[in-house]
């Protein structure tokens, strides 16, 4: 397997002084799709950057390392590392002055594990014209051209930055599919940096949410999901129960409140609630993602 | 201590070479149009179009060709100008180093000097061959560094130095507008135009040699000139990728 474990170690990047991203410690599994999510102007889209070696950090250094890399080295400026990452973001980056053949015969020639069958299967798919100049695409076919690109390219750390955002429903949805389908077959690093929580919670693996340049949480899916938790009950009642937790969110109506928490509960605690007249529900990925990076009282 | 080695390859057989090849052809292809089109429409319009117009008027007196000696410096400044906006984004983000980048405009720039001056030797023979068979006068309008159209070498050389020169100036404005924004870039101006002034003080050739020659300045000897240039326009490309070393990749405006 080539996937690729990246590492920041006290990143920071500012903008005229104000950070984007602030002393950010991360690590990123190799072999798995990891949701990098974030409010808008959390700093996802300068992660993405410096992990692709976009951009140097003004402060700390980004680290990629095993597959065939081997040992850690920090991709900026540097090619073993870049011919090996793949960041596809929604401007494409790109002129659009060419045609699309152009784009894509770049690509096939600049990118080392570049699929050409699978390139053309997935233009056929996506119902890409290969003489047609990008300028002449609509928003949704520009952004499927992106893709497109990403997954054809097979890179060992593959970023995918809101690139898939001016697409439609059906595009997108055949995105997620042939993204899985071909991950299955080629394993890889996948970070997929989104605010539509929902529509890919289902194929992440592991989550990461920035807000204000930080890393507010890193979980496996699963985890994540399991440590929140809405109590719902008479309001005395709720907060005697949740006086221990951290409260993300908390509703009243006449005598009845619902709190969010963010906590493990375990067997005992789920009895007590129980036994307390307390209903407890599961929290959405997404819900939690409000919680945790919503506007702070 | 870790025992992981530490690759220093490139994946899959990849090589720098053939990276620096398909960066360059991407160049090629790219700017194509813009290069070829420019050629048309000098060889069409000013020569066959100078052509027509002096016969229909006062007869064919002076080079039709020599009219449009300066052209070539400013549309390649413009050819340097493009490469940055153009194609920095595009193969950065295809995993091409800023360095690589730089080479490849580099050599791409030179390549481009070398195309445009080999057609104006081309159609100065041309034309010269045209001129004697009509018994036409094949005066030249312009100073230069050669007296006849038969000395292909000092034509070359004229048009590649001062062509490349300009094309350096062209390639530090589009980097320093790019990376500074407009105001910074205009401040920028007089340092990103002294490959091209350099070059033409030290050449002293078409439209500034007769301004320069009134004023008392003398062309230092070509043995001195000719490298002087050469090695002004390599700092150029050089001080280029020093100003985009530490550039980041900023998504291109839809």
């Amino acid at each position: 397997m080539t996937a690729l474990t990246v590492r920041t170690e006290n990143v920071s990047v500012r903008f005229a002084g104000v950070p984007a991203l602030d002393r950010l410690d991360l690590r990123l599994a190799p072999g798995k799709i990891h949701g990098l999510l974030g409010r808008n102007g959390s700093g996802k889209s300068t992660l993405a950057a410096a992990l692709a070696g976009f951009r140097r950090p003004d402060e700390g250094r980004v680290l990629i390392e095993g597959g065939d890399l081997g040992a850690a080295q920090e991709p900026y400026e540097n090619a073993v590392v870049t011919s090996r990452v793949c960041l596809i973001r929604e401007s494409g980056d790109r002129p659009d002055a060419v045609p699309v053949k152009y784009a894509v015969g770049l690509a096939a020639a600049l990118r080392p594990y570049w699929d050409a069958d699978l390139a053309g299967d997935l233009l056929d798919r996506f119902e890409i014209p290969l003489n047609k100049k990008i300028q002449k695409l609509s928003r949704g076919k520009k952004s499927a051209l992106g893709v497109v690109v990403g997954i054809a390219s097979r890179a060992p750390l593959t970023i995918f930055d809101e690139s898939y955002l001016g697409m439609d429903v059906p595009s997108r949805n055949l995105f997620y599919d042939m993204l899985l389908a071909d991950y299955v077959e080629v394993p890889r690093t996948i970070v997929l940096s989104t605010h539509l929580v929902s529509e890919v919670s289902t194929m992440l693996e592991e989550v990461l949410i920035l807000d204000r340049g930080r890393l507010v949480t890193q979980s496996p899916v699963d985890a994540l999901r399991g440590r929140g938790a809405s109590i719902v009950g008479p309001a005395a009642a709720v907060d005697e129960f949740t006086a221990g937790f951290t409260v993300l969110a908390e509703e009243r109506l006449g005598g009845t409140k619902s709190t969010t928490v963010l906590g493990d509960l375990d067997p005992a605690l789920l009895a007590q609630a129980t036994a307390a007249g307390l209903e407890i529900g599961p929290v959405g990925l997404q819900d939690l993602f409000v919680h945790l990076t919503g506007a702070k009282a | 201590m870790s025992t992981a080695l530490q690759s220093r390859a490139l994946p899959r057989g990849a090589t720098d070479v053939h990276r620096l090849k398909n960066v360059l052809w991407s160049l090629i292809i790219g700017l194509r149009p813009m290069l070829l089109g420019y050629w048309a429409v000098m060889v069409v319009a000013l020569f066959l179009g100078g052509l027509a117009v002096q016969l229909v008027t006062s007869g064919v007196t002076t080079s039709a060709w020599d009219y449009g000696t300066q052209s070539p410096k400013y549309f390649s400044m413009a050819v340097g100008i493009t490469v940055t906006p153009a194609y920095f984004a595009l193969l950065i983000s295809q995993g091409i180093t800023r360095r690589m980048f730089s080479f490849a405009s580099g050599i791409y720039l030179a390549g481009a000097a070398a195309g445009t001056s080999l057609l104006w030797v081309l159609m100065y023979q041309l034309e010269r061959l045209l001129y004697a068979a009509q018994g036409w006068p094949d005066t030249m309008t312009n100073p230069h560094l050669f007296t006849s159209t038969t000395q292909a070498g000092l034509i070359f050389a004229e048009f590649f130095l001062l062509i490349l020169s300009h094309e350096v100036t062209g390639w530090l404005l589009g980097i320093t507008f790019v990376r500074f924004g407009a105001w910074r870039g205009i401040v920028l101006l007089p340092l990103a135009l002294l490959p091209a002034a350099a070059a033409e003080f030290l050449l002293v050739a078409q439209w500034l040699a007769d301004v320069l020659d009134n004023i008392g300045y003398r062309r230092p000897p070509l043995a001195i000139a000719v490298p002087a240039v050469l090695v002004v326009s390599a700092l150029g490309v050089y001080a280029g990728y020093r100003v985009l070393r530490p550039m980041a990749v900023k998504p291109t405006k839809g």
